[in-house]
């Protein structure tokens, strides 16, 4: 059964690189004491912020924004 | 500045210091003259890398910082090309340009330690022993520094003691530099392979190859070894011109998020 984290992890690698993406992951999952299998639709408003919040330091804060937005659309079926 | 002007750059030294093409009088002051345009390029990059962040956007003092070195060093560079031209031989360091270029260091020391605050708080990079790591380095080139540059500097009875105050905040300044870019670079490579991470590999490249130049020049001055055809010369040619290089990258990496929408 596809993960929804694998979906994430896939769509951030390309924008932030494969190793960043699988910590901001893990650092959400520590913030929140969350295991990283069990992220849920639910959790991706709070990931996308996080997400923008760390991003914002390389591109400006609206662009960060719309990635994170982006990534709130993510579905379990987008790991393939 | 593309990756083509800096490999047409490396191409146009080598011939040109390896069959010693110029008169040694005017090296200086083509080399300089060439730093200036590329630093000036890398101003107007930083520029408009600067002007697509936000003013709410915390980082962007960095890159107005960075801006600003680079129109420093610029408008020292041409000032030192100028008067190189004008009086037909080499103008040796310390003199009043030099001002410009300190001022230069000192905005890049302030961008480049605001951006790495911003960046050591990053959730993209893993808990590590690499501030460790990086101030170990800085200590090993603090000692290398004072015994290769600072002391000869200081036992040079040629020179003034202004002149050899002056040549001992050089490598001063790129100590702190050079830790700075210990800490970037550490914390950069530990990302791994992000395309965040590349414009700020490049950046750092630069910096190797101008610490090197920087202390190299000192040293050779220092000790009266120093002629317009030592690695210096090319070497900060480089520095600058992968520094241009970077901002550029910078500014395409931001287009590419941009394009996104």
């Amino acid at each position: 059964m596809p993960r929804l984290v694998d979906g994430v992890e896939e769509f951030l690698s390309p924008v932030i690189g494969q190793g960043p993406a699988r910590r901001l992951i893990l650092a959400y999952c520590a913030k929140y004491n969350k295991q990283f299998q069990d992220i849920n639709q639910s959790d991706l408003g709070k990931l996308g912020v996080f997400l923008s919040e760390n991003l914002r330091i390389f591109v400006r804060a609206k662009r960060a924004e719309f990635i994170s937005e982006k990534l709130k659309g993510q579905r379990p079926e987008s790991s393939g | 500045m593309p990756l083509y002007g800096v490999l047409a750059y490396i191409a146009t030294v080598a011939v040109v210091f390896t069959f010693r093409l110029l008169s040694e009088d005017y090296v200086e002051a083509t080399n300089d003259g060439v730093i200036a345009c590329v630093c000036l390029s890398a101003a107007w990059y930083f520029r408009r890398v600067t002007r697509r962040f936000s003013k709410m956007d915390a980082t962007r003092r960095c890159w107005k910082f960075l801006s600003l070195g680079a129109l420093f060093h610029g408008t020292g560079h041409l000032v030192y090309s100028i008067a190189e031209f004008t009086i037909g031989d080499f103008v040796s360091a310390p003199s009043p340009p030099d001002i410009l270029i300190y001022c230069g260091e000192l905005c890049y020391i302030f961008g480049l330690s605001s951006f790495l605050s911003h960046l050591n708080r990053s959730a993209f990079l893993p808990p590590s022993n690499r501030k460790i790591i990086a101030n170990g380095l800085i200590v090993v080139l603090a000692v290398l520094s004072v015994y290769f540059v600072m002391i000869p500097a200081w036992t040079d009875e040629t020179t003034s003691i202004w002149a050899r105050l002056i040549n001992s905040i050089f490598p001063i300044i790129d100590l702190i530099l050079a830790g700075i870019f210990a800490h970037l670079f550490l914390a950069f490579y530990t990302m791994g392979n992000s395309p965040l991470a590349r414009p700020w590999i490049i950046l750092i490249a630069s910096y190797v190859v101008f610490f090197a130049a920087d202390n190299t020049y000192l040293y050779l001055d220092a000790t009266g070894q120093y002629h317009p055809y030592a690695f210096p010369n090319p070497g900060w040619g480089l520095a600058y011109m992968l520094t241009a290089y970077a901002a550029r990258e910078q500014l395409q990496l931001m287009r590419s998020f941009d394009e996104g929408e």
